[in-house]
């Protein structure tokens, strides 16, 4: 668990240090935002105070953003060679994968997180 | 902690990658693992650091074997894959750390551990079995007690440098400059010596020769003799050492 826990840290980090994390959070924001209050929905004209709309719109945002988060994890180390080193630590080919998927679905909570003002 | 490699094989398609390669490394020994490119080091190093499984035979470190310990086994390895694998967007000190929570460095040594990174480096192959893979031949010869060489992926020398240099160097080879005597002159002569097997002339000068002797004979003093009898000065004479680029060479390119 802790050694899961060191990989996912490591993950985290690099989203935020990239660009990367915070690209991807505004362009999920703005489309999402978009499309549920601008363009393409009725939220104004039913009457009712529903997210109906609003999840409607985020399983199309978060299935191009999901994918484009998640795809560089393991090919982008294959490429610089730090998979090899990851592997050939003490940790297990399982912690490695799940330290990657917790790192990216506590990325996905975060700007979830953020679409609720 | 021993190392044993056991019969290991590879292939990729149909490029036999490593080819039942065996051998044993012991504890506090340092190895130079040698061999040119495509030979088949890179691999065998994955498959001893389980990165990859080998396809056939086994690696046991410290008496547990890669294919059913793995965890144990990379518990107890030092690697540095040759890729110069960096995380391009962290900093220095943040990537050591995180190298180091992974090996299982309590935290509160770690930093401790990133000064002692310089000495342990110096002092680590007293204890501690080291198999330094590089083709720069001149840093393994310094440091290592032991050569292994591999060529296209099956082992082909497993020696001390000092026997793989003496092996080659089963011939004796001078270089010689007479001068006072023209060159066709004192090239035919030298041939004529019983124990020369090859004369060979070099640019230098016009009476500089590499002279080689037939194994286990020396030509030394009949050259010598040959030049009093026909009055040339004989000016240099020295015997021309092997050196462990050749030998390697040699040893990976006959096969």
């Amino acid at each position: 668990m802790n050694k899961i826990w060191i990989i996912t840290k490591r993950e985290l980090k690099a989203f935020f240090d990239s660009l990367m994390a915070y690209v991807m959070i505004v362009l999920f924001l703005g489309f999402s935002g978009f499309f549920t209050w601008l363009f393409g929905s009725d939220i104004f004209l039913v009457n009712q105070a529903s997210l109906q709309a609003f999840f409607a719109i985020t399983y199309w945002t978060l299935f191009f953003f999901i994918p484009a988060i998640t795809m560089g994890m393991l090919s982008d180390e294959r490429r610089s060679g730090t998979l090899e080193l990851l592997v050939t630590r003490p940790v297990s080919d399982w912690q490695i994968v799940m330290g990657k998927f917790l790192a990216a679905f506590l990325l996905i909570c975060i700007s979830l997180v953020l679409t609720l003002p | 902690m021993e190392v044993h490699i056991e019969n290991i094989s590879k292939s990729y398609g149909f490029q036999k990658a490593v080819d039942r390669v065996s051998f044993q490394v012991k504890t506090g020994e340092i190895v130079g693992f040698l061999g040119p490119n495509g030979a088949g080091k890179t691999t065998t190093m994955r498959i001893i650091t389980c990165f990859i499984p080998p396809e056939e035979g086994d690696v046991k470190v410290g008496g547990l074997s890669v294919k059913t310990h793995p965890e144990e086994v990379k518990q107890h390895i030092g690697y540095l894959p040759e890729s110069n694998p960096l995380y391009k967007d962290m900093r220095v000190l943040d990537y050591l750390r995180f190298v180091a929570e992974l090996n299982g460095v309590p935290k509160e040594r770690i930093r401790e551990r990133i000064v002692e990174i310089r000495e342990l480096i110096k002092t680590i192959g007293k204890e501690k079995t080291v198999i330094l893979c590089s083709h720069i031949l001149a840093e393994v010869e310094a440091t290592c007690d032991r050569i292994l060489i591999i060529n296209q992926g099956e082992l082909v020398a497993d020696r001390t440098a000092a026997t793989l240099r003496k092996q080659a160097q089963g011939k004796e080879i001078v270089k010689v400059t007479i001068e006072e005597g023209k060159r066709d002159d004192i090239s035919a002569s030298l041939k004529s010596i019983e124990s020369v097997e090859l004369v060979d002339p070099l640019p230098e000068s016009a009476g500089t020769f590499e002279i080689q002797s037939k194994a286990g004979t020396s030509s030394r003093k009949a050259i010598f003799r040959l030049c009093v009898e026909k009055g040339w000065a004989l000016t240099e004479m020295t015997p021309v050492e092997r050196k462990l680029e050749e030998v390697f060479r040699d040893l990976t390119i006959s096969n």
